[in-house]
């Protein structure tokens, strides 16, 4: 029987040293991330050693992994980088293709096995997506050319990458039989599984889906167990969870109510992916970690140099100017985090010894600590050397209109409040964006008029999609005080604000926090009974007239439907 | 891969099926996982499947703990304290004399009273979502007594894990329960804050902070040696909701909770082997108590307060299940061999099957209640009520005002102000006595029944006027054979509709009214008819009229 310490002792100490180094992060600007791979170092054998490996952070390690390509592959939105698609297809490929041979040929100089070589290759893929996406978000430049390009690169990136994890799951890479063999499986497998996912994508899940979206607990255990069924099905055929995970989030990209998914799941993919970065570190012994330290640090140095001048070179080539590819370079110039998936996985099979993935963490930590001074600094920097690279700026380069929503509306929550306001500011704002979770009211829209963004406005994904902080006018119809009073935060001082509560003590406190006005709906309704009852008392045409004046309302509203 | 990953995809996939055609049966989702786990063989690893299941009960605890905010516990409804204490008491100890006449030994038959006595708040209000929603009497009723009944379990669940049962050790462990509640405290009002500024809004360190916390005093109480879920709660109230940037936390945890608590109710199922006959006599028999003996109990204690036999009875029928409470407080039992397995199975069958069967009496309420109400044992009732309403003996053309809260009284004011008769009709003991302190006509009791109708004298009336948004209400309304017009009241435009063909004189949507106003205050901003400022002056000051006006009302609407 299970003794109850033994939920704790292990994970305590991982988690409160996690938590600790992460406010040091926090604090020094440096990624979380980081700071779970030096947790992992701390507590396990390199350091202090006091904890090991067990099944159950194996376990989360696992899931961390399976739930991360799930969200990958949730969020895959073809759509949001449609119009450079064709730039952002190239430079990914030729992107990859230069950070490969820089990495094979910097493990061939420093005189790796071949097949050591070969994992150091392909597993030295840059662009690390939580620190880019991170941090162009807090510096607000996700939305520039640049940041567009980036993310770009790294959504593509992304399925080559977990293509490359099906192959290193499936088989061996001693001969090149064994490579080819390996490969076919994979496509064949994958094909298979992929094929089944259009198919429940296309006939089961919209309307399995839509049965449960009402249930948040429902709608996500359906979700986790969508992913699992892929899980287990990927392990049964040979192939790697990763991929299973990944095709079961494309599966679903495809429902409305994907982006709610992503959100309810995000949490703990977070709370997964820290065991999963510090076992790295756990599995590490000191003399493992340190064996290519002067390597590392060599290779950290080269490959961002290399990488970062051969990435802004292939921008360049494609049209762009000058800022925007060395911006768009710089940002990449650190190692991908599927660097440390693919090593650890490359160690799992026995294809190489602990020690790559030592130079591969060493790698990680050095390339990703210094490269977050690089983003945060990457238009100063920039300005430092334009005089150099004004000769190359050219007449015709890619200047994108890029569609910032500025100044626009947004209305939280779509109902019987706020839906006759919605004719009212689509007439007086360019953009109109409505923000709900119900998809009943927002089928009722029309999607030329207005944008709209289905979810639940509590997941801070959907408000940056709104781009709350730029609106000029802002409209709430969700009664949560919590809602209203993070919404009041994050809007900036100009805009109005209208909020509604349903207690009198919220609205006062609602009002102390800047709203503009505070809809309480009883207080309204209150003055219009008021109103109603009197005439019906004293002068009963007049209140006829108000009656089917209502009435014809009402109908007009539901023949929306 | 391994095996538990299977495991845990065996566990996710089979109740993800049955959630679904569960689902489309309105069945919560507790007792699903509970099937599930019955219907699975036995788990491998099951050491590290009940360890993740303790991660289930951290969680839910943690969770319940989180939203415990004491600054802001709503005005308990009337008496329901005492309802929730003494249900606990007379069910416990009933359970507990027949888990002794069963032949149980004393510790066995204190685990079984507290499965008869304690009720789900999980299951209760899924059940009732749409009554809290519209902040029905009965739904306000119903989510008080659980929250009493959940802090009684929490006391439960600390005194039960002392390590040897004398007084003394009880007390000492009582003692470090509260000390532990003492730290939480200080880190709520010191550190938490501290901690959130810290994070600099970086959701992914709240939470893990949040995580962080949990298991800290998880840590605390296991040296205390107290039950993991008493530090659970603690980490739960060092946790404020008070703070702007909480949204992403609290969904966060959300998020968590639903995934370990699935996996923690579907390895208890699975903890249940083939069924004895043993096992099926106390299961069946703890059934009994709870879904007969309970609302029994619990309708007389709300008849005994106070309330009408209706809402009494609709109350009772979401409190007839077993509670997570009870099923944490048995497993840290079994996990520490003082339950005799038997009794254990024998409680999660009957959990199982209580939560399904309070299903079923949720959705036949009305049915039941008619049931129970011809029983005059319960209809003595209506001679309180009797007593309990003033109306003249002959009114005539006056108007019969259903609820009596924030649109009820302005309905009130303006008869008054127009000199017309007015019978006010309430069930909430509460607004009795306002409506006794400001009129001379009125009636207690429930608005469906024609008991109450006929006191306040329906058939003579020129207008019924129902401030209540229950549909079934206002459709028994408008099918009353009288001259009288009926205004009614509905949440949605499209159920409005609905009741204007079926003859209402008028509907009032709170929302639809109160658009129109926000439609053209909307129209004035944009076309600068007023200013942000002007607004603001104007918003504030009618909301401090309406806080003068409704001084003496409660917050309830109704």
């Amino acid at each position: 029987m299970v003794e109850t310490v033994a939920l704790a002792t292990d994970f305590a100490l991982i988690i409160g040293v996690a938590v600790s180094l992460s406010y040091v992060a926090r604090l020094t600007g440096q990624p979380i991330l980081i700071a779970y791979l030096l947790t992992g170092l701390l507590v396990g054998p390199v350091l202090l050693g006091v904890v090991i490996e067990t099944e159950l952070i194996d376990l989360m390690a696992e899931l961390g992994l399976g739930f991360l390509l799930f969200l990958i592959g949730l969020r895959m939105q073809i759509d949001e980088i449609r119009e450079i698609f064709r730039p952002i297809l190239n430079l990914t490929i030729l992107g990859t293709v230069l950070q490969t041979l820089l990495g094979l040929l910097i493990a061939v100089v420093f005189g790796f096995s071949l097949t050591e070589i070969i994992v150091i290759g392909l597993a030295s893929v840059f662009g690390a997506t939580p620190i880019i996406v991170k941090l162009l978000a807090d510096n607000d430049q996700i939305d520039t050319l640049p940041g567009r390009i980036d993310v770009g690169v790294l959504v593509v990136q992304n399925v080559y990458l977990v293509l490359l994890l099906a192959l290193f799951g499936a088989g061996s890479l001693d001969s090149p039989l064994g490579v080819a063999t390996s490969i076919l499986t994979v496509f064949v497998l994958v094909g298979a599984i992929g094929a089944f996912a259009y198919l429940s994508a296309r006939y089961v899940l919209p309307n399995l889906i839509h049965s449960v979206a009402d249930n948040d607990e429902v709608f996500f255990v359906v979700g986790i167990a969508w992913t699992f069924l892929f899980i287990v099905g990927a392990e049964e055929l040979g192939l790697s969870i990763e991929m299973g995970a990944f095709l079961a989030g494309i599966s679903l990209a495809q429902v409305p109510q994907s982006a709610e998914l992503a959100e309810q799941v995000q949490p703990i993919t977070d709370f997964f992916m820290m065991v999963f970065f510090t076992s790295i570190g756990l599995q590490l012994e000191a003399d493992q970690l340190l064996a290519f330290w002067v390597e590392a640090l060599v290779a950290s140095g080269v490959l961002m140099a290399a990488n970062f001048v051969g990435f802004a070179l292939l921008i360049y080539r494609e049209g762009f100017s000058p800022e925007t590819s060395f911006v768009g370079s710089l940002n990449m110039v650190q190692l991908s985090e599927f660097s440390l998936v693919l090593g650890s996985l490359a160690v799992a099979q026995g294809f190489v010894g602990t020690e790559v993935l030592g130079y591969l963490s060493l790698l990680a930590i050095v390339t990703m600590s210094l490269s977050t001074y690089f983003i945060n600094y990457n238009y100063e920097l920039y300005r430092r050397v334009e005089p150099y690279l004004d000769r190359f700026a050219r007449e015709d380069d890619h200047t994108m209109e890029m569609t910032t929503r500025e100044d626009h509306a947004v209305v939280i929550g779509h109902d019987d409040v706020t839906s006759d306001v919605l004719p009212v500011l689509s007439r007086g704002f360019r953009d109109v964006v409505i923000i709900d979770r119900n998809q009943e009211y927002l089928h009722q829209l029309d999607e030329t008029e207005y944008d709209l963004i289905h979810g639940d406005f509590s997941h801070t994904e959907h408000r940056n999609a709104a781009n709350l902080g730029r609106a000029a006018f802002v409209l709430s119809s969700s009664v949560q005080p919590e809602v209203n009073r993070t919404l009041l935060e994050e809007v900036n001082d100009e805009a109005t604000v209208l909020v509604e509560a349903e207690r009198i003590e919220d609205a006062f406190d609602l009002y102390e926090r800047g709203a503009d006005y505070v809809i309480v709906s009883t207080v309204l309704a209150r003055e219009m009974i008021d109103e109603h009852l009197r005439q019906y008392l004293t002068d009963h045409e007049a209140f006829m007239d108000v009656r089917d004046r209502d009435i014809g309302h009402m109908l007009w509203r539901i023949g929306d439907d | 891969m391994t095996d538990l990953l299977g495991a845990l995809g065996l566990i996710f996939v089979v109740s993800a099926a049955l959630l679904v055609v569960a689902h489309r049966l309105s069945i919560p989702v507790v007792p699903v996982y509970i099937v599930t786990g019955l219907m699975l063989p036995p788990l491998v690893g099951q050491d590290l499947t009940l360890e993740l299941a303790q991660w289930g009960i951290a969680f839910l605890v943690f969770v319940f703990g989180v939203n415990v905010e004491p600054t802001r516990i709503e005005a308990v409804t009337g008496d329901s304290e005492f309802v929730a204490a003494e249900s606990v008491l007379i069910l416990g100890s009933v359970g507990y004399g027949v888990a002794l006449l069963l032949g149980l030994d004393a510790l066995d038959a204190v685990y079984f009273s507290i499965a008869a006595a304690l009720s789900s708040s999980l299951v209760g209000q899924d059940l009732i979502r749409r009554e809290i929603y519209m902040n029905l009497l009965y739904g306000r009723l119903v989510r008080s007594i659980h929250f009493i009944q959940d802090i009684i379990a929490i006391v439960l669940i600390l005194a039960l894990s002392a390590s040897v049962f004398t007084p003394d050790a009880i007390a000492m462990t009582l003692g470090y329960g509260v000390l532990l509640l003492l730290v939480a405290v200080v880190v709520r009002v010191y550190l938490f804050g501290w901690l959130v500024r810290l994070s600099g809004g970086s959701d992914e360190l709240l939470i893990l902070t949040a995580i962080g916390l949990l298991i800290g005093f998880i840590i605390a109480a296991e040296l205390a040696g107290v039950s993991i879920a008493i530090g659970a709660f603690a980490a739960g109230l060092a946790i404020t909701r008070e703070f702007t940037q909480n949204l992403a936390l609290l969904n966060g945890l959300d998020s968590l909770e639903s995934f370990f608590s699935a996996i923690f109710f579907v390895v208890l199922g699975s903890l249940v082997t083939l069924p004895t006959l043993e096992i099926l006599l106390i299961a069946a028999t703890l059934m009994a108590l709870i879904a007969i003996l309970k609302p029994i109990v619990t309708i007389y204690l709300l008849l005994y307060r106070g309330y009408e036999t209706r809402t009494a009875c609709l109350a009772s029928f979401s409190l007839d299940q077993v509670s997570e409470f009870s099923l944490i407080i048995a497993i840290q039992a079994f996990i520490l061999g003082r339950i005799t397995p038997d009794v254990f199975q024998a409680i999660i069958l009957a959990s199982a099957v209580t939560m399904i069967t309070s299903t079923a009496t949720k959705q036949y309420e009305e049915e039941l209640y008619r049931l129970v109400s011809r029983y005059p044992t319960f209809t003595s009732a209506h001679e309180k009520t009797a007593e309990r309403s003033n109306v003249d003996p002959d009114p005539s053309d006056h108007v019969v005002l259903i609820g009596y809260g924030k649109l009820g009284t302005r309905v009130a004011r303006v008869c008054r102000e127009l000199d017309q008769e007015l019978v006010i009709v309430d069930h909430d003991p509460n607004q009795l006595a306002k409506a006794r302190r400001e009129h001379e006509q009125y009636v207690f009791g429930d608005a469906m029944d024609p008991e109450t109708w006929r006191r306040a004298d329906i058939d003579s009336c020129r207008l019924v006027y129902s401030t209540v948004p229950d549909r079934r209400l206002s459709e028994q309304l408008l099918e009353i054979e009288t001259e009288a017009d009926v205004i009614v009241r509905a949440d949605r435009t499209s159920e409005a509709i609905e009741l204007f063909e079926q003859g209402a004189a008028y509907v009032n949507v709170p929302d639809f009214l109160a658009s129109e106003r926000l439609t053209n205050t909307v129209r004035d901003l944009l076309s600068d008819d007023t200013t942000t400022e002007a607004l603001r002056d104007d918003g504030t000051a009618t909301l401090r009229e309406m806080e003068t006006d409704l001084r003496n009302t409660d917050t309830f609407d109704q």
